[in-house]
């Protein structure tokens, strides 16, 4: 779109044009620069030597050093299964919730079903009751389940459905016209084949999205995976990198290094998706 | 109408299903895995042994490293190990013990070690110390007797070790203003160190914080740092001490001594160095940068800290040049605070022979090198375990060994399971902060606190 | 649909009201189960002094954090609403915050707050003032904790502003032009009834995330960095949720554990459903919602092929 068209804009663009050009992006990058400040500095804290650590002089670090990313990898030698046992809980969480609350989404925004008010009004109360609170019955379910120390208390319940999700889908499906699905209903398909010949291909933005967002909250928990995954082998990257700190010191360096580790690959996939992402969230019709 | 009420009894059920789940934890919990090849060594099961711990990942790699060859000789008992806050944490802990997923072995601060027993959760030792031919004169006694319940005599655990609050000093700087190193037994005074920060704290023209001309506002070297400035109590407990006071006191920590004369004066000679001399780390400047980082790097003097420190200096700035002392003495003596982290086993383990052979060996034979501490088993404190080890600085043996046999030298138990509570923010924590950032005097911000804040909750916990 | 119910009860429902449950008794967590003792949390809620403290507290955080993610994450979208070039780097870049760790945020902003060296204090004293001490100042401590919280959102808030902006059809903008609407008062007549549903949804959700503050606190105000000695200075940051969790493992003046914790567990909730309750009911007054079948031809259509 605008790559492709903006060179030529330019050199049709009136001095004035160009002007409020340079203009702004001159104000953006200033503004960004300034917004990104904190976290240019944590990315700078993992190029810098210890004694620099909170020097106010050292934004680009002289000297750079890779250290604290070799001590990273010294410190945690199964950086690699963490990172594995993250992915895994991260990816299947996200399918698991995509597919299980549009499921439920679509349910909601086209069937009237007994218990729809009561199941709408549990999905609303989750949702205002902190996390805390019933964090000890359902760690009393998951153990009787056998399930500690493996994904499952985590994934599971994504695998059914978030009350957030399963409302943002119910949204977005609100606003799709329903006469493709009476046309199929003529011939005979039923409402799962609806739901996936029809209303899957139809939402690819707001999948996109809403996975976006799932994917970021279940990469960067700590809390809950704290308390279910006590096994040093079934650890997320969050744990590991808490663990670099002690009672009385801290290895910044190298927790900062693996904070830019961690946020990467998610900066670059919004970088690449997020046109489809602003696209969901604009056809969801927010909270109608 | 209908609807509604099918909801109710579905809720009602719910609610009585999870109350029953909750209810009947622990008959269920963990299946017997044990290895049916090793042969049993003398009268324990072959069992599988849960051990979970805390720390960083240089903590939890020396104690699997000290475990090592409790597995060579006991192949029958198979260790599993864990991570996870309990122990350091008390919250996390009870999480476990509601969850009905207590680990068989688990290591307790000192800190929180009488809360767990009080609860029931860590099982009591003593008949099991008596079966094994190990006693009690077999730990340092100071240790040993910090763990002794005052209310039952019991002992609900085994030290791995304790650290001590010395003081770590930077030799270079103490050479450059021409003092005199400290002495390494403490015999100097809490005047000696002030006057000291003073001296060795110095501003961009190189003016000592004594001078005349000195600039408070351009100080490139600080004189002295403590983690008072956090504020947290292995800070300014130990200076507290040795001036004769101390938030708690009583033999069961549970008298409020916060506004005797004492207390005030320890917490005086904190603000006057932080606000009077310019000399200490302030809260502000702990923000900004660590003062424990500041002291590693070498912009600081003096700080008072534990073995970590030593640790510390060997990750992140191995040429560092300094040594370690007692910490001083004040007007009521030498005092400093020991800290303790304790083995200990859980009351519902299912498989307490097994536990209590790790527990035993870990504490005894294998004693040494557990999270850098101090080992508190015979003299394996003065071997290659701890005193002689590589890289330890001198005046090791002084500045923290023997102050675990000063008269006020202190651990801090909690005997009433009152301290989280008077250190909360309910309690002492907001007139700390006062002192420290110099809202209010000591005398000021500790006036009648007893009275109005910290009573109720001692009386509560009663 | 039987197996999405029979998980939502499971895993959420079942939880959920067994906290209900809980609220009528009294467990240290530590007991073999739980005693039922009535309504006697429920009653010690009401006359509990503190309540009235944290929720102040709360109060205090919404008034600055709320309003300024709402502003400056409009701000940040109408600045990169419209497609042209780099406008994906920059709306990358304001996204960043949102996908940074805890442990990140809390170092770095604790750091940024010093009053020595810190950018923040800088730019204080460059308007001419004395830097206060931020995060140590009761003060000012829960206003930056809003700060921090808005900087980490605002690439939320902006994602959801520019797909409302893009959604605001260009005829009706047109037509307001040539009736003489000047730029402001085509953004208040135009632009602010049509992205009102974002706005609504933005206040909604960042009022119940504010209501249930918890973690940013302990990140930035704890001493030994667990929730058991965060909330100061003196009592000022203290939230519902961190007082929750303090009465739940008993950090501080025994009340009854868990049954008590879950008692302000669910005020907390009824509290919350009200406030969003009096936010729907006065919603009809300011939020504007277009038909979706009539619009949708309306609505500017960027190519994206």
């Amino acid at each position: 779109m605008s790559a492709v068209t903006a060179p030529r804009a330019w050199a049709r663009a009136t001095t004035k044009e160009r002007g409020q050009t340079v203009l702004y992006h001159g104000f953006m990058i200033v503004m960004v620069f300034a917004y990104i400040f904190p976290a240019l500095w944590a990315l700078s804290m993992s190029l810098r030597t210890d004694e620099n650590m909170y020097a106010a002089d050292q934004l680009i670090p002289h000297p750079i050093t890779f250290e604290h990313y070799h001590r990273l990898f010294e410190a945690l030698p199964e950086l690699g299964r963490y990172f594995g046992n993250t992915l895994l809980i991260a990816v299947i969480g996200t399918a698991g919730t995509l597919l299980s609350s549009s499921m439920a989404g679509y349910a909601l925004a086209r069937f009237r079903f007994p218990g729809r008010g009561t199941l709408l009004a549990t999905m609303l109360l989750t949702l205002m009751v902190p996390v805390h609170a019933t964090l000890i019955p359902q760690y009393v379910i998951f153990r009787e389940l056998g399930w500690l120390n493996s994904p499952l208390p985590i994934i599971v319940p994504m695998l059914f459905g978030t009350p957030f999700a399963s409302f943002f889908f119910r949204q977005y499906f609100i606003t799709l016209p329903g006469e493709l699905e009476d046309a199929a209903a003529i011939d005979g398909a039923g409402p799962w084949r609806c739901f996936f010949r029809i209303i899957v291909p139809l939402s690819g933005p707001a999948y996109l999205a809403l996975g976006l967002l799932t994917f970021v909250s279940l990469w960067n928990s700590f809390y809950v995976n704290s308390i279910y995954l006590t096994r040093q082998d079934s650890w997320v990257l969050t744990q590991a990198l808490q663990s670099l700190i002690g009672r009385y010191t801290a290895q910044y360096g190298a927790i900062m290094a693996g904070v830019t580790l961690v946020s990467l690959p998610i900066l670059v996939a919004y970088l690449f998706f997020q046109r489809w992402i602003v696209r969901g969230i604009s056809m969801t019709g927010l909270a109608n | 109408m209908g609807l509604r009420k099918k909801a109710f009894g579905i809720t009602a059920a719910a609610a009585c299903l999870a109350l029953l789940v909750a209810g009947c934890t622990g008959d269920s919990s963990t299946e017997d895995e044990g290895d049916d090849d090793g042969a049993a060594t003398g009268d324990v099961e072959p069992a599988t042994v849960r051990v979970m711990l805390w720390g960083n990942d240089a903590d939890i790699s020396s104690i699997k490293d000290a475990a090592a060859g409790f597995s060579t000789a006991r192949p029958e008992i198979t260790i599993e190990w864990e991570s996870g806050d309990c122990g350091v944490d008390y919250a996390a802990c009870k999480t476990l013990v509601a969850g009905g997923n207590t680990p068989d072995v688990f290591v307790m601060g000192s800190w929180n070690y009488f809360e767990a027993a009080r609860d029931g959760v860590t099982a009591d030792l003593t008949p099991y110390l008596e079966e094994s031919g190990t006693t009690t004169d077999d730990f340092t006694p100071a240790i040993i007797d910090a763990l002794t319940s005052p209310s039952d005599g019991k002992l609900y655990g085994l030290p791995m070790g304790y650290n001590i609050q010395s003081l770590f000093y930077n030799k270079d700087m103490f050479d450059a203003a021409g003092l005199d190193y400290p002495p390494a037994d403490g015999s100097y005074t809490y005047d000696d160190l002030r006057e000291w920060a003073a001296k060795l704290t110095l501003d961009g023209s190189g003016n000592d914080a004594t001078a005349a001309g000195f600039d408070p506002n351009a100080i490139q070297q600080y004189g002295y740092f403590n983690f008072a400035a956090a504020p947290i109590e292995p800070g300014y407990a130990p200076v507290l001490a040795a001036f004769g006071g101390g938030i708690l006191g009583g033999d069961a920590r549970n008298e409020c001594t916060a506004d005797s004369e004492g207390t005030i004066e320890g917490f005086q000679w904190l603000q006057d160095l932080m606000w009077t001399d310019h000399s200490a780390i302030t809260p502000q400047l702990q923000q900004e940068e660590p003062g424990y980082a500041r002291w590693v790097r070498g912009q600081v003097a003096m700080q008072q800290g534990s073995h970590e420190q030593v640790l510390a200096v060997q990750q992140q700035n191995p040429e560092l040049n300094y040594g370690i002392a007692a910490l001083p003495e004040g007007p009521a003596g030498n005092a400093t605070l020991a800290q303790i982290h304790v083995w200990v086993m859980s009351e519902a383990s299912e498989h307490k022979d097994a536990a209590w052979e790790f527990l035993h060996y870990m504490a005894t034979e294998g004693a040494g090198k557990q999270m850098g501490l101090i080992p508190a088993y015979q003299d394996v404190a003065q071997g290659p375990a701890f005193a002689q080890a590589e890289g330890e600085p001198e005046g090791l043996v002084e500045a923290q060994i023997d102050p675990a046999g000063w008269d006020l030298t202190f651990t801090n138990v909690d005997p009433s399971v009152v301290w989280s509570a008077v250190s909360s923010q309910d309690g002492i924590a907001p007139a700390i902060e006062d002192i420290i950032m110099n809202r209010a005097t000591a005398a000021e911000a500790l006036d009648g606190i007893c009275a109005s804040r910290i009573d109720a909750l001692l009386d509560a916990a009663k | 649909m039987l197996p999405q119910v029979i998980g939502l009860l499971a895993f959420t429902a079942v939880p959920l009201v067994a906290s209900l449950g809980y609220s009528f008794t009294n467990w240290d967590l530590v007991a073999p189960s739980p005693t039922f003792v009535g309504l006697d949390n429920w009653q010690h809620l009401l006359g509990d002094d503190r309540i009235p403290a944290v929720l102040w507290n709360t109060v205090r955080f919404i008034l600055v954090g709320t309003s300024t993610l709402l502003v400056f994450s409009l701000v940040a979208a109408l600045l990169t609403f419209t497609p042209r070039r780099f406008v994906g780097v920059y709306r990358a870049a304001l996204f960043l915050p949102y996908v940074l760790s805890q442990i990140a945020v809390g170092v770095v902003w604790r750091w940024m707050f010093n009053s020595q060296s810190g950018p923040i204090s800088g730019i204080w004293e460059l308007f001419g003032g004395t830097s206060p001490d931020w995060l140590l100042d009761p003060a000012t401590a829960m206003p930056s904790i809003a700060m921090v919280t808005t900087w980490q959102t605002i690439g939320y808030g902006m994602t959801l502003y520019v797909a409302a902006l893009q959604g605001v059809p260009v005829s009706l903008l047109e037509a307001a032009t040539i009736d003489g609407a000047n730029r402001w008062q085509r953004f208040r007549n135009v632009t602010v009834p049509m992205i009102s549903p974002t706005v609504f949804f933005l206040t909604v959700t960042s009022l119940i995330g504010a209501f249930q503050l918890f973690d940013p606190v302990v990140a930035m105000t704890s001493a030994s960095a667990g929730p058991a000695t965060a909330g100061g200075p003196s009592n000022s940051t203290r939230t519902i949720v961190l007082y929750m969790y303090n009465q739940m493992f008993n950090y501080n003046e025994q009340v009854s554990g868990l049954g008590y914790a879950a008692a302000i567990a669910w005020m907390l909730a009824l509290l919350i459903f009200l406030v969003t309750a009096v936010q729907f009911l006065v919603s009809g007054r300011w939020v504007h919602y277009e038909d979706p079948t009539a619009s949708g031809g309306r609505r500017r259509r960027r190519a994206r092929r």
